[in-house]
């Protein structure tokens, strides 16, 4: 397990343990954690598990496919840093980091 | 019962007299119905009507078969009974992965929570212009003043039609949908595809930015859509989005006029509005959809053999005691997780967070200009639909206008 932390948008932490190989949207769902929707639950269908990856940590992880970045264009103020949650899959990695999610997913 | 369709392999014991168009007459309340069926009947019975199906009767089976694609095919068709082959597929819904999934693009993207945001601004014009209209007149008829109209107008501004035809088109959707007899339906089907079909030569003559634009110019595994692909496209996402918000806006508006509490509350708390669409949506699903069994296989302990046909009732699935406790009760802040109202897997609906705008948008602007209405029982009181699609034929309504 891993520790990370999804940080809301009015600044609000929830420190959670993850299970590397695990969907950050899962993650998230399975811990009650508020600001993701996960919608289609997790078919790409939907980008209401929308968040923000911590820029070093977005450049050592496997990047987002063209299918990715083609729903990403649904979500609401969509940024560089900009993951949709089920397509992430946790790693030794996310140890310590920090996710930030949207002032709204819809 | 139509013996004869009862294949050899069906157990006896596991056959119902279960027709899905007369289920429930137009006077009882369908949703306690299927309450009484899933919670006495088999977890899955078998009806010789409509061509011969399994029904699934039981909660966890029926979360268990929706995603299941490989097992449960859309592509043999998804209706009750299944449409003629001269009807062009409705897709995306008639379809397997991964050609599916390659149609779903254009729509996912439409109707996204960024898509949505332009959407639910015209959703809210026409919702309050017609809401205004109604609300000095102390009465209405819900269903033909409100819930037939507000969706239709709304299809028709995403797709760019002008209005005029608006009547002409509620009348035939409400035949495609809800008509009794199979060949009126499939005779509406086919006048419905002849319109949309002129205006789909238009959009591949002179794209413009709507969403029949986006989807009728699209390209599937490299190649552009077939002209029957555009239509069944087309029309499924007319209907899709009709008679579903439409039907659940009536039902939703019944709940209201008969529980004071919660439309009162709802008036004075309007930030609970979308957990009480959550919990509504739980306990007045109202879809149901058919598949096809693409090969021998046990299900919830049944032998099924391919080429058997299944139907999948999502509005058990709230109504299930062993799924839910005290499942007929609805409770604003049960919030509850994984309904079934919108389906799961790959087809689950893509007018989710539409449907959702749209409900809400609806509560917020009918109850604070209408806060207090019951049903006007002198006018004949509650009609329901039952089918495919469940909903009311009538909601006759009276309140205070002064
Ligand atoms: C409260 C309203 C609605 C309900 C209850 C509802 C329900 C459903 C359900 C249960 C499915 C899954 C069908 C299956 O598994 O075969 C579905 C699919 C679909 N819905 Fe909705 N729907 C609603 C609103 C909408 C809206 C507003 C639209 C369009 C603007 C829409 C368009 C579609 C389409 C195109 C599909 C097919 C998706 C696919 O096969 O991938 N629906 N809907
Ligand atoms: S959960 Fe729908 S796109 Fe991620």
């Amino acid at each position: 397990m891993v520790r990370i932390t999804f940080v809301q948008h009015g600044g609000a932490e929830h420190e959670i343990e993850a299970a590397p190989g695990e969907t950050l949207m899962r993650t998230a769902l399975d811990n009650d954690v508020p600001g993701i929707i996960g919608e289609c639950g997790g078919e790409l269908a939907c980008a209401t598990c929308h968040c923000y990856l911590d820029p070093t940590l977005l450049k050592d992880i496997e990047p987002a496919s063209a299918d990715e970045l083609d729903m990403l264009q649904g979500a609401i103020d969509a940024t560089a840093d900009s993951r949709l949650s089920c397509q992430v899959l946790v790693t030794r990695g996310f140890a310590g980091t920090r996710i930030r999610l949207p002032a709204s997913q819809i | 019962m139509e013996s004869a369709r009862i294949p050899a392999h069906v157990p006896e014991h596991l056959v119902r007299d279960f027709d899905i168009f007369t289920f429930v007459g137009e006077d009882e309340d369908a949703h306690r119905a299927w309450h009484d069926q899933v919670n006495n009947g088999p977890d899955l019975f078998f009806t010789p009507h409509s061509g011969g199906f399994w029904v699934i009767n039981n909660a966890d089976l029926l979360e268990a078969a929706l995603p299941d694609w490989e097992l449960f095919s859309s592509a043999q068709g998804i209706g009750i009974p299944p449409s003629p082959a001269e009807i062009p597929p409705m897709l995306p819904i008639e379809a397997d992965d991964p050609y599916h999934k390659a149609l779903r693009r254009p729509l996912n993207l439409a109707l996204s929570p960024k898509g949505v945001v332009e959407l639910a601004k015209s959703a809210r014009e026409l919702t309050v212009g017609l809401i205004d209209t109604i609300a000095p007149q102390g009465k209405c008829e819900f269903v033909h003043d409100f819930s037939l109209k507000m969706p239709m107008e709304l299809f028709l501004r995403i797709v760019d039609i002008p209005s005029n035809d608006r009547e002409y088109l509620i009348g035939l959707a409400n035949t495609a949908i809800k008509g009794t007899v199979d060949q009126e339906r499939f005779r509406a089907m086919g006048a419905m595809n002849a319109y949309l079909s002129e205006w789909i030569d238009r959009r591949v003559a002179l794209p413009g930015t709507d969403l029949m634009s986006a989807i009728v110019n699209m390209d599937v595994d490299g190649r552009p859509l077939t002209k029957a692909e555009q239509v069944g496209y087309m029309t499924t996402v007319m209907l899709g989005g009709l008679d579903t918000v439409g039907g659940m806006m009536a039902l939703t508006t019944r709940h209201m006029a008969l529980n004071p509490g919660h439309r009162r509350y709802l008036r004075n708390h309007p930030d609970v509005i979308p957990d009480a669409i959550e919990e509504i949506l739980r306990r007045y699903a109202i879809s149901t959809v058919a598949r096809y069994v693409t090969r021998d296989s046990t299900f919830g302990g049944i032998d099924l053999k391919e080429g058997d046909r299944i139907m999948l009732p999502t509005p058990l699935h709230g109504v299930d005691e062993t799924r839910w406790d005290n499942a007929l009760e609805v409770r604003l802040d049960r919030k509850p997780r994984d309904h079934m109202a919108f389906g799961k897997g790959t087809h689950r609906c893509p007018g989710a967070i539409l449907a959702r705008a749209e409900l809400r948008i609806f509560l917020e602007e009918w109850l604070r200009r209408i806060p207090d209405f019951t049903i006007d029982e002198s006018r004949g009181g509650v009609k329901w639909e039952t089918g495919a699609v469940l909903g009311l034929k009538a909601l006759p309504l009276v309140w205070n206008a002064s």
